[in-house]
């Protein structure tokens, strides 16, 4: 039982640890992309300038609640669908 | 310094492929010849055994009642499995039906004259003088010895493997783009305002020395 309860620990200790990740790497992707959205627009004021982070800013917000913004959710979800699958692969099937 | 890196990364090359050809699983075919159990020393071969608190017990000698699969290959030489559950968390393969397998594999016991073929999934290695067995997995009959059967498992998990590495490669890409080349550059900047700003003051300082000097001089 102990070593049930270790491996819960250890699995949530990794997943979380590559939630977070993954969360900062989707979230710097969208700025990027955001950042060159706007030098698309504004091609006369391109470039590190206060509007634009003032544009990403706002742009980022509420972009957890997106569906790419849950992606990172994933990681949470399909190791412990592996281990379920490995598991009935092994002893039952 | 360059041969020393070298020889490091071959090594590490090496340690990775011995992990993986360790821990991932195989198939062979072969032939069960008998099914036992027998009292195993397990000393500094600890190791290539299962974790002492998966269930097995171990007497006060150090000594587990392990059981045994013995098999025949298409070849003729022997190959001798054993039969452990792995426990929870390494390697994680989450077998706890052993005495399952073991009832099957003595279910397809066969003899040389009427041989029953079978593809024994297993990790793990042989290595006959630290007395090191592989860890048979799973049994499944095939129709004869040249039915070797695509080793599915082994290769979804190499794909997995190399999509997380792909994924790591790709987030530290944007990590040093984002993060450190502007940290890295704005450094830079700074670094470089700071030395104009000595220079100034060395040239002014060496001005005032030189007028002083001169001065002294009588010039």
């Amino acid at each position: 039982m102990i070593a049930f309860l270790r491996l819960i620990g250890m699995v949530l200790l990794v997943e979380l640890v590559f939630y977070l990740l993954i969360g900062t790497y989707i979230r710097s992707l969208r700025r990027e992309e955001l950042e060159k959205e706007w030098d698309r627009r504004h091609p006369e004021r391109a470039g590190l300038s206060p509007e634009r982070a003032e544009f990403v800013r706002r742009s980022m917000v509420g972009f957890s609640k997106t569906l790419r913004g849950r992606l990172a959710l994933l990681v949470l979800v399909l190791p412990v669908v592996a281990i379920i699958v490995i598991i009935v692969i092994v002893n039952y099937y | 310094m360059r041969w020393f890196l070298t020889v490091l990364g071959v090594i590490f090359g090496i340690v990775v492929f011995l992990f993986l050809d360790y821990t991932l699983p195989s198939k062979q075919t072969v032939r069960i010849t008998n099914t036992y159990n027998r009292l195993t020393d397990i000393g500094a071969n600890a190791f290539f055994y299962a974790s002492p608190d998966t269930g097995t017990v171990q007497n006060a000698q150090g000594q587990r009642d392990v059981r045994f699969i013995d098999t025949v290959r298409p070849n003729g030489k022997p190959h001798v499995y054993r039969n452990e559950d792995t426990g929870w968390i390494w390697p994680p393969y989450f077998k706890y039906d052993s005495s399952n397998l073991h009832a099957q594999a003595t279910d397809l016991r066969s003899t040389a004259a009427s041989p029953e073929w079978v593809s024994v999934t297993s990790y793990g290695w042989r290595i006959a003088w630290l007395s090191v067995y592989p860890n048979a997995i799973s049994i499944k009959p095939v129709a004869g010895p040249e039915v070797k059967p695509f080793n599915w498992a082994a290769q979804i998990i190499l794909l997995i493997l190399g999509a997380l590495l792909f994924l790591l490669w790709r987030m530290w890409n944007q990590f040093r783009e984002r993060t450190i080349d502007p940290a890295v550059r704005s450094a830079d900047e700074a670094w470089d305002r700071l030395d104009a700003r000595a220079d100034a003051a060395r040239d002014r300082a060496r001005g005032r020395m030189r007028r002083w000097w001169d001065g002294l001089r009588g010039r």
